[in-house]
C-alpha cells in the first residue's frame, strides 16, 4: 500500500539529487534547472500532503510555488545572457570578481 | 546708553552683510556697507563724546550676562566714561577715514570686499576692547584685534613675506599676552570679579597692598606682579622692547592696515590697557619703573632704526614704535593723562601720514624706496602738504598737534624724577625730527632720481586726498583744542576724573621750570629740523654719504635693526627648529609612525588571513548555507 | 487491483524520476540536460495526478515543459556555451555529495520521528461527481488566496519587465 512516508521519500531524494546537482556543476544553466529540480521535490511534497490533510491548501501553494519558479527562471535567464555578454563565459568557477 | 550700543552694533551689522553676502552679491559694493556701519558708530561716538563731555554722562550696565561660574559672573557691559569716550572717538575717526581712503587705494584689488569685511571686524573688536566695562571683554577685544590685525597683515597671503609678517606678528603677541592671561588670572583671583569697577576700588586695592612674594630674590607685591603680567601683553600688543620686532613686518600690510592698525589704533591698545588701569599700576612700584625702562629704551630703539631705513613705510613703522615708547613712558611716571593725550594727537597725525605714504607707494607704482623718490612736490601737492603737517606735527613744532602731548610727556617725566628717561626722550624728539624730515626732504624735495617713475607719478583720487585733507585739519587742530593751556589744558579737565588715582603723588613744578623745558624741547625738534635740511637739502648727497663712511659700524647696526630678528634667530629659533628636527627625526619618526602605522599593519595582517574565506565563488557560498542548515538541524534535534 | 497498479505507477514513475534526474545533473552537455529534465517533469507530473492533483499536473506540464524548459533550451542554443562538466576540484565535488546526502538523511530521520506519516493511508480528494477537485481549488484559490494571488501575478509582471531590463542590450 502506499502511504505518505513512500512520496516524501521520493521527494526528499529528488530535493538531494538538485542540491547535488546545484553544488557541483560548473555550467549556470544546469545549476538552474537543479534549482528547478529542487523545487519540483518541494511540489510533491506539497501535493502528498494535501492528500493527506484532505486540504486543498497544499494544491494553491503548489501553484505559487510555480508561479516563483517562473519568475525565477525568466530573471536568472535574463542574469546569464547578460553576465555572458560581459564576461564570455557561465562557469560558476570563474566568476569570483568578489574574492577577498 | 542705546548710542553706545549702536557703536558696537554698526560694524557688527556691517561685517555680518558683508561676510555672508560679499562674495557672491555685493562686491565692489562692500565698502558702501562697511562705511555705512562705521558711520554709525562714529556719528554715535560724536554724540556719546558730547554727552559725556558737557553732561558728565556716564555708563557702566550689564548687557547681558555670558557666563555664570559659582561665583564668578561675567557680564557682557559697556563702558562709557571720558577715557573710553575719547577712545571712540579716536578708533572711529582714523577707521571711517581709512574706510574712505581704502576705496581709492584698494580699486581693483580681487580681495575688494574681503578687505572691507576685515575692516569691519577690526573696527568692531576694537570698540568691543574700548567699551567693555570688565577684563574678561577686554580680553575678548584684545584677542579679536590681533586676529584682524593677523588676517590684515596677511591680506596678500600669496606674497610669502606677507605671510610671513603675519605669523611673526601673531606669535610675537602670543609671547606678550601669556603675561596677559597671568596677569589677569591674577587679578580675577585677587578681586573674584572681572568688572573694572570691583578691581579699581580703593578700598579692594588697599586691602591687598600689602600681600607680596619673593621671586629671584626680589621683594615684588601682589600688585606689581599681576601689572607686569598685564604690562607683558602691552609690550606685545604695543610693540614695546624686545617684542617689538613684528611691527616694521607688519607693514606687509595694504598701506591703509598699517595706518588704522599698526600706527593709530590697534597698537595703542596697550596704552589704553594700562591707562585703563591706572588704578593698579600707580600702586605697583617696581612695574613702574620697569614700564619707564621699557618705553623710554623703546622710544630710542625706534627713534635710532628710523634714522637709518630707506623703506618709506618702515621709517614711519619704527617711528610709531618710538611715539609708543613715548605713551608707554608716560604711563610709566603715572603721567596717563599726558599718555592718552599722546596716544589721541599721534592717531591723527601718524595715520595722516601712512596715508600719504600710501598715497605716494600709489604714485610710484608701489616703490617704497625713498632713494627712488624725490621732487614729488610738484606732482603730488595735497599728498605734499598734508606730509609736510605731519611731519611738524610729530617733530614738535607748536601748534601743531604733536608739540603739546609730547612736551607734556617729557615735562611730566622730568617732574616726577625720571632724568635718564626725560634725557633719553628729549634726544628722541630731537632724532623724531631729524628722520621725519630726511624722509620728506627725500620724498618730495630735491630732484628726481628715477626719472621714469617721477614721470609717472600722479596726485591720488578724492577718495584718498579727502582723508589727507581731514587727518591734516585735526593734527593742525586737536592739540591746541584740547591741550592749551600746557599741563591744564581741556584734555586734563576732561580725563582728569577717571585717569587721577587716589593715591597718584601729583608732580608740580616751577613755571619757569616748564617754560625752560618747553623751550627746550621746541629747540631740539628745530635743530632736528635744521640738522635734516643741512644733511639732505643743502650738502646733499655729499654730507650723508660722508656721515655713512665715517660712522659705518654704526650704520650697519643700525640699518639692520639693532640684529634684533638675528638675536632671536639664533636664540630662540634656531633651538627650537633643531629640538624639532631631533624630535621629528629619533621620536616621531620611530616611537610615533611605528605605532600609528602598526594600528593600520595589524588589521591589514589579519584580513589578509582572513579573506580567503570569501573566495568568490557563489558554490562556495550556496556550501555554507548547507553545512549551515545541517548544524542548525542538527541542534534542534539534539537539543 | 486500483492499488496494484497504483503501486506499479508510483515505482515506475519514481524511479524514472530520480533516474533521469540523476541523468541531469551529470551530463556533459546543457542540451542533454535538459531533455532528462523533461522527462523528469513528466514523471513528477504523474506522481501529481496520483495524488488527486490533476489540475496541478495539468499545469505543472505546461508551465515547465512547456514554457520554462523551452526557455532554457533558447538560453543554451543563444549562448551555445562551452563544454562544461563538474566543478575542477573533484575534493569539493564528492563534498557536495557528501553534504546533501546528509541532508537527505535528516529528512528521512525526520521521517522515521513521525509514526502518522509512516501509517497514513492516502484516501484521496478526488471529486468524481466534479471533475475531480478543480472545483475545490477553484474556490481555495481565488476567495481564501486571492490576495496572494493578485500578488503573485504582480510578481509575475516585475519579474518580465526586469527580465527585459536586465537582459535588454544597453
Amino acid at each position: 500500500m502506499l502511504t505518505l512516508a513512500h512520496y516524501l521519500v521520493l521527494s526528499g531524494i529528488i530535493f538531494a539529487i538538485g542540491m547535488t546537482g546545484v553544488l557541483v556543476r560548473r555550467n549556470l544553466i544546469v545549476m538552474f534547472m537543479s534549482l528547478e529540480l529542487m523545487l519540483n521535490a518541494v511540489n510533491i511534497n506539497l501535493a502528498a500532503f494535501s492528500n493527506h490533510l484532505q486540504s486543498m491548501t497544499g494544491q494553491v501553494f503548489i501553484v505559487f510555488v510555480m508561479a516563483v519558479a517562473a519568475a525565477e527562471a525568466a530573471v536568472g535567464l535574463a542574469l546569464i545572457i547578460s553576465l555572458f555578454r560581459n564576461r564570455q563565459t557561465i562557469n560558476a568557477d570563474e566568476i569570483n570578481t568578489m574574492r577577498g | 546708553m542705546i548710542f553706545a550700543v549702536l557703536i558696537l552694533l554698526g560694524p557688527l551689522v556691517a561685517f555680518l552683510i558683508n561676510g555672508l553676502l560679499g562674495r557672491r552679491y555685493i562686491k565692489n559694493l562692500a565698502p558702501i556697507v562697511a562705511i555705512a556701519g562705521v558711520s554709525v558708530s562714529f556719528i554715535c561716538a560724536l554724540i556719546v563724546f558730547y554727552l559725556v563731555s558737557t553732561q558728565g554722562f556716564s555708563v557702566d550696565a550689564t548687557l547681558y550676562t555670558w557666563v555664570i561660574a559659582g561665583k564668578l559672573s561675567v557680564p557682557f557691559g559697556i563702558l562709557v566714561d571720558p577715557l573710553s569716550s575719547i577712545m571712540l572717538i579716536v578708533v572711529t575717526t582714523i577707521s571711517l577715514m581709512v574706510h574712505i581712503y581704502s576705496i581709492g587705494y584698494m580699486h581693483g584689488d580681487p580681495g575688494f570686499w574681503r578687505f572691507f569685511t576685515y575692516l569691519s571686524v577690526f573696527t568692531l573688536s576694537m570698540l568691543v576692547l574700548v567699551l567693555g566695562n570688565n577684563f574678561l571683554m577686554l580680553f575678548v577685544g584684545w584677542e579679536l584685534v590681533g586676529l584682524s590685525s593677523y588676517l590684515l597683515i596677511g591680506f596678500w597671503f600669496h606674497k610669502k613675506s606677507a605671510a610671513d609678517a603675519c605669523k611673526k606678528a601673531f606669535v610675537m603677541n602670543r609671547i606678550g599676552d601669556f603675561g596677559f592671561y597671568v596677569g589677569l588670572l591674577l587679578v580675577i583671583v585677587t578681586f573674584k570679579s572681572v568688572n573694572y569697577s570691583d578691581a579699581f576700588n580703593a578700598e579692594a586695592i588697599h586691602h591687598i597692598k600689602e600681600a607680596g612674594f619673593v621671586v629671584f630674590g626680589m621683594k615684588l607685591s601682589l600688585i606689581d606682579l599681576m601689572t607686569f603680567g598685564l604690562f607683558c601683553g602691552a609690550m606685545g600688543k604695543s610693540a614695546q622692547f624686545p617684542l617689538h620686532t613684528w611691527l616694521p613686518d607688519a607693514m606687509e600690510g595694504p598701506t591703509p592696515v598699517s595706518a588704522l592698525i599698526h600706527a593709530a589704533t590697534m597698537v595703542t591698545a596697550g596704552v589704553y590697557m594700562v591707562a585703563r588701569c591706572n588704578a593698579l599700576f600707580s600702586e605697583a612700584m617696581v612695574t613702574s619703573q620697569f614700564i619707564v625702562f621699557a618705553g623710554a629704551m623703546t622710544a630710542f630703539l625706534g627713534a635710532s632704526i628710523g634714522l637709518t631705513q630707506y623703506d618709506l613705510k618702515r621709517i614711519l613703522a619704527y617711528s610709531t614704535v618710538s611715539q609708543l615708547g613715548y605713551m608707554i613712558m608716560a604711563t610709566g611716571v603715572g603721567a596717563y593723562v599726558a599718555a592718552i593725550f599722546h596716544l589721541f594727537t599721534h592717531a591723527m597725525f601718524k595715520c595722516l601720514l601712512f596715508l600719504c605714504s600710501g598715497s605716494v607707494m600709489h604714485a610710484m607704482h608701489d616703490d617704497l624706496d625713498v632713494r627712488n623718490m624725490g621732487g614729488l612736490k610738484k606732482k603730488m601737492p595735497i599728498t605734499h602738504w598734508t606730509y609736510l603737517i605731519g611731519c611738524i606735527a610729530i617733530a614738535g613744532i607748536p601748534p601743531l598737534a604733536g608739540f603739546w602731548s609730547k612736551d607734556e610727556i617729557l615735562a611730566m617725566t622730568f617732574a616726577s624724577g625720571h632724568n635718564i628717561a626725560w634725557f633719553v626722550g628729549t634726544a628722541v624728539a630731537g632724532m623724531t625730527a631729524f628722520y621725519m624730515f630726511r624722509s620728506y626732504f627725500l620724498v618730495f624735495q630735491g630732484t628726481p632720481r628715477n626719472q621714469y617713475l617721477h614721470d609717472h607719478a600722479h596726485e591720488s583720487p578724492c577718495t584718498m586726498a579727502g582723508p589727507l585733507v581731514f587727518l591734516a585739519f585735526l593734527s593742525i587742530f586737536v592739540g591746541m583744542i584740547f591741550g592749551y593751556p600746557l599741563e591744564a589744558g581741556y584734555i586734563h579737565t576732561f580725563l582728569g576724573p577717571v585717569l587721577t588715582p587716589a593715591h597718584a603723588h601729583p608732580h608740580h613744578m616751577a613755571h619757569s621750570t616748564a617754560t625752560m623745558l618747553m623751550i627746550l624741547s621746541i629747540g631740539v625738534a628745530a635743530a632736528g629740523i635744521f640738522v635734516s635740511y643741512l644733511f639732505y637739502v643743502k650738502n646733499f648727497p655729499a654730507l650723508p654719504e660722508k656721515t655713512v663712511k665715517t660712522f659705518k659700524p654704526l650704520h650697519k647696526f643700525l640699518l639692520n635693526k639693532w640684529y634684533f630678528d638675528e638675536l632671536y634667530d639664533f636664540l630662540f629659533v634656531h633651538p627650537i627648529v633643531m629640538l624639532s628636527n631631533i624630535l621629528w627625526r629619533a621620536f616621531d619618526v620611530n616611537v610615533v609612525d611605528f605605532t600609528v602605522n602598526a594600528f593600520g599593519r595589524v588589521p591589514m595582517w589579519m584580513s589578509g588571513v582572513v579573506r580567503h574565506v570569501q573566495t568568490g565563488r557563489m558554490q562556495t557560498y550556496i556550501f555554507t548555507i548547507v553545512v549551515g542548515l545541517i548544524v542548525l538541524v542538527t541542534i534542534f534535534y539534539t537539543v | 487491483m486500483n492499488a496494484i497498479l497504483a503501486n506499479i505507477g508510483f515505482w515506475v514513475l519514481g524511479i524514472t524520476a530520480v533516474v533521469s534526474a540523476l541523468m541531469l545533473i551529470t551530463r556533459e552537455n546543457p542540451v542533454h540536460s535538459a531533455l532528462w529534465m523533461l522527462l523528469t517533469f513528466f514523471c513528477v507530473a504523474g506522481i501529481f495526478v496520483q495524488l488527486d492533483a490533476e489540475f496541478i499536473a495539468a499545469i505543472h506540464v505546461m508551465v515547465y515543459a512547456g514554457a520554462i524548459l523551452v526557455l532554457y533550451m533558447f538560453v543554451v542554443m543563444l549562448l551555445n556555451p562551452k563544454s562544461t562538466g563538474f566543478i575542477k576540484m573533484p575534493f569539493k565535488v564528492i563534498l557536495g555529495a557528501i553534504v546533501s546526502f546528509v541532508i537527505f538523511l535528516q529528512v528521512m530521520m525526520t521521517l522515521m520521528g513521525a509514526d502518522v506519516i509512516k501509517t497514513s493511508q492516502l484516501t484521496g480528494i478526488s471529486d468524481p461527481n466534479n471533475f475531480g477537485n478543480i472545483k475545490l481549488f477553484g474556490i481555495e484559490l481565488f476567495t481564501k488566496y486571492i490576495v496572494p494571488f493578485e500578488i503573485v501575478s504582480i510578481m509575475l509582471l516585475v519579474a518580465m519587465i526586469g527580465a527585459i531590463v536586465i537582459a535588454k542590450k544597453d
